[in-house]
């Protein structure tokens, strides 16, 4: 049972337990525990992630419901559900985005077309023309948009900067779920989203809807506000820091995205499962392959995990039994009837049909 | 000893919390929480004591005689030891079957005491079980289940695993829960199946009879006795057509109904009024009704219950401490038991 991406079913315990073994990590035990009830295993792992799904990890006190155990007993045998705090993970994702966008960017000036950018990189062609320089729909939005009030947030404002102030840290989506559970409040994900963007940009001004802007966008209005401007104006107009300025400014500069292993240790026995289900069916879904690999491999691996290898096999050219046709229409006579893609900033170009 | 009958009376049962989510017997915290209960009647203070009781000691006092009169004892009747007998025998028959595995069908009309028999089959069962097999504490060996309306296959393999804890999500496909339950139901020696309000199955339809044909499904999986209880099974077509000459040839049926006057309606009324504890009472008055109560309650055991439960909750309430035939005749009773006082048919 489901309301608005949070559970709001009570586990139970399972009627058949198992026994605890100290410095297990919490997939097996989970497997052993699926096993010992006679459900799948990734169904059970699936139902201890709330909201319930492959992608979100393992809740603590799911598991100790359905075990009957208490949280505390089940870190102090398995210290792998410790949860590890958070260090400034909006800030590294940005980056990442940052740097991302650089090399989509880098890439648009050779080949333009988004439905082929979108192949290359492995990304959806909403997040390509974001990517992309010119008019860019996100800055546009926020550049016509007025600050605006959510009403709907008055009666909770004060527990809301309470969370935020308590922990810096906190995830947009953990503070939602706090406030939703704890105030009975139906404000939406969205709502509470824009409110921690403003307090967390102007802790003061909570009216503003400035910083709303992505991190690409703010490096955007930077420049824009570069000439003739002093570095310290600019970090004070934009609140942000001297070093953020001057990267924006010097963008040559930015750090390169360090390149990371392509060898996942963790795949080490199963790339080789993979590779053989996309082959047998091109089309399976990364959920379908999760579930096969730890129902019937016996594997203890996250979903993400898999989901960027199979996002990386599928985006490159890889030998298939029967490769698929790619016809590359000539982009100078547009076919009439064929399916095209807009790019902000640039003539229709046609795409080709998947 | 007020003190020790209210503990008694208002505290946790097997180690369950106190709370509303036990109270049901579809669950396996609730159904363990049913079988370990064990009535505790409060003694009754002599009027000396009674009398020197402060504010406090005489609110519990009359708290634990509340709790004690809103449940009273349940009665061995003549049906409950007829269910009780005929469900050991077929398991014992069904025991080292593993085929064809003979059921029981309890089937009546309201008020007649169903739900109680099969609970009270469970409950024996179980504690069978736990003295056979102290060493397994963690076995379910009786499994307790309503039949929802409008069934579905899907929907009884469900109540199945709701009783047994057992996660189920919209993901989940009816196979992969008819295996975990049938799994977890052979690991943990499952021994009694017992299916309350059977006569929300109708096979005259598809559902219906899809349901009946998961719960035959079940019985060849699971090597356990199924006893079904319902409203006149078979009038409400469980019997007819192919699948129910199937399950008549399985199954053998005890039927629940009115108590007639005589002897036995006598002595259920002797036992539950030598179960009150009201301090003005006279032991006697009710035996002396019997007649007034029979017509009052048509027979049926479960509007008497209600009568005399009601009965003796308004008596410590208001003061009086007895029952009078004067007291009974302010109770209103169900709507069919009403008509039948009052000599009109209900609806």
């Amino acid at each position: 049972m489901k309301s608005r991406g949070i559970s709001i079913d009570q586990p139970r315990r399972l009627p058949i337990q198992v026994c605890l073994r100290p410095g297990e990590m919490p997939d097996s035990f989970v497997r052993r525990l699926a096993i010992a009830n006679h459900l799948r295993p990734s169904y059970l792992r699936s139902y201890l992630a709330d909201p319930p799904g492959p992608l979100a990890s393992i809740q603590n006190w799911r598991l100790a419901a359905v075990t009957g155990r208490p949280e505390e007993e089940l870190i102090r045998v398995m210290p792998a559900l410790q949860p590890t705090p958070v260090t400034e993970p909006s800030r590294r994702r940005v980056k990442k985005q940052f740097d991302l966008f650089a090399a989509i960017r880098k890439a648009a000036e050779q080949d333009v077309d988004v439905q082929r950018l979108s192949t290359h990189f492995g990304l959806r062609r909403p997040t390509i023309i974001k990517a992309l320089p010119g008019q860019d729909p996100t800055t546009a939005r926020f550049a016509n948009r007025r600050p605006h009030h959510h009403p709907i947030l008055e009666d909770v404002a004060d527990y809301l900067d309470q969370l935020i102030a308590d922990n810096p840290g906190a995830t947009i989506w953990s503070i939602w779920k706090k406030l939703i559970q704890k105030r009975q409040t139906t404000a939406g994900y969205g709502t509470v989203r824009d409110y921690v963007n403003r307090v967390r940009a102007h802790p003061g001004d909570t009216k503003s809807v400035r910083h709303l802007v992505s991190r690409a966008d703010l490096f955007t209005k930077i420049r824009d506000e570069a000439v003739g401007g002093l570095t310290s104006r600019l970090a004070a107009q934009f609140s942000t820091d001297h070093a953020t300025v001057t990267r924006a400014l010097t963008g040559e500069d930015t750090p390169r995205k360090r390149p990371q292993s392509k060898q996942n240790p963790v795949l080490k026995d199963l790339r080789h499962h993979i590779d053989k289900m996309i082959d047998s069916d091109p089309d399976v879904t990364v959920a379908t392959i999760w579930e096969r690999l730890v129902d019937q491999h016996h594997a203890e691996v996250s979903y993400a995990t898999v989901r960027d290898y199979v996002a990386r096999e599928r985006r490159q050219p890889r030998p298939r039994a029967k490769p698929s046709t790619i016809t590359i229409p000539d982009q100078s006579k547009p076919r009439s009837g064929a399916p095209s893609v807009r790019h902000p900033g640039a003539n229709a170009i046609p795409g080709q049909a998947r | 000893m007020v003190t020790a009958t209210t503990a008694a009376t208002t505290g946790s049962y097997a180690g369950l919390p106190d709370d509303d989510q036990h109270r049901q017997l579809t669950t396996l915290e609730g159904w363990r929480r049913y079988v370990d209960s064990v009535p505790v009647v409060p003694d009754l203070l002599d009027r000396q004591a009674w009398k020197r009781l402060d504010g406090d000691q005489q609110f519990a006092y009359d708290e634990a005689r509340l709790a004690h009169h809103a449940r009273l004892l349940v009665v061995a009747t003549s049906t409950i030891r007829k269910v009780i007998t005929e469900g050991r025998r077929l398991s014992y028959l069904n025991r080292y079957a593993v085929s064809g595995r003979c059921g029981l069908i309890v089937s009546g009309v309201a008020r007649t005491g169903k739900t109680t028999s099969l609970a009270q089959l469970g409950k024996t069962m179980e504690v069978i079980h736990r003295r056979r097999r102290p060493e397994s504490p963690q076995d379910i060996p009786v499994i307790y289940i309503t039949t929802p309306p409008a069934a579905t296959p899907r929907m009884m393999a469900v109540e199945l695993a709701r009783f047994l804890g057992l996660p189920v999500t919209t993901r989940a496909n009816i196979t992969d829960v008819i295996e975990a339950v049938c799994g977890v139901c052979l690991d943990a020696r499952t021994g009694l199946i017992c299916v309350d309000e059977i006569h929300n199955i109708s096979l005259t339809t598809r559902h219906g009879a899809e349901t009946s044909d998961t719960l035959k499904y079940f019985s060849e999986r699971i090597p356990a006795t199924f006893v079904y209880a319902g409203l006149n099974v078979e009038r409400e077509g469980l019997l007819s057509g192919t699948r129910g000459q199937q399950i008549a040839g399985r199954f053998s049926m005890i039927r629940t109904g009115a108590f007639p006057r005589g002897d036995e309606w006598t002595a259920l009324i002797a036992t539950l009024e030598n179960s009150l504890r009201l301090h003005a009472h006279t032991p006697g008055t009710l035996t002396g009704l019997d007649v007034y109560l029979h017509q009052g309650t048509n027979g049926m055991i479960g509007s008497l219950l209600r009568l005399i439960r009601s009965a003796a909750i308004q008596a410590v309430i208001e003061g009086s401490e007895r029952i009078t035939r004067a007291s009974l005749d302010d109770i209103e009773i169900d709507v069919a038991a009403e008509s039948a006082r009052t000599g009109n048919r209900p609806g």
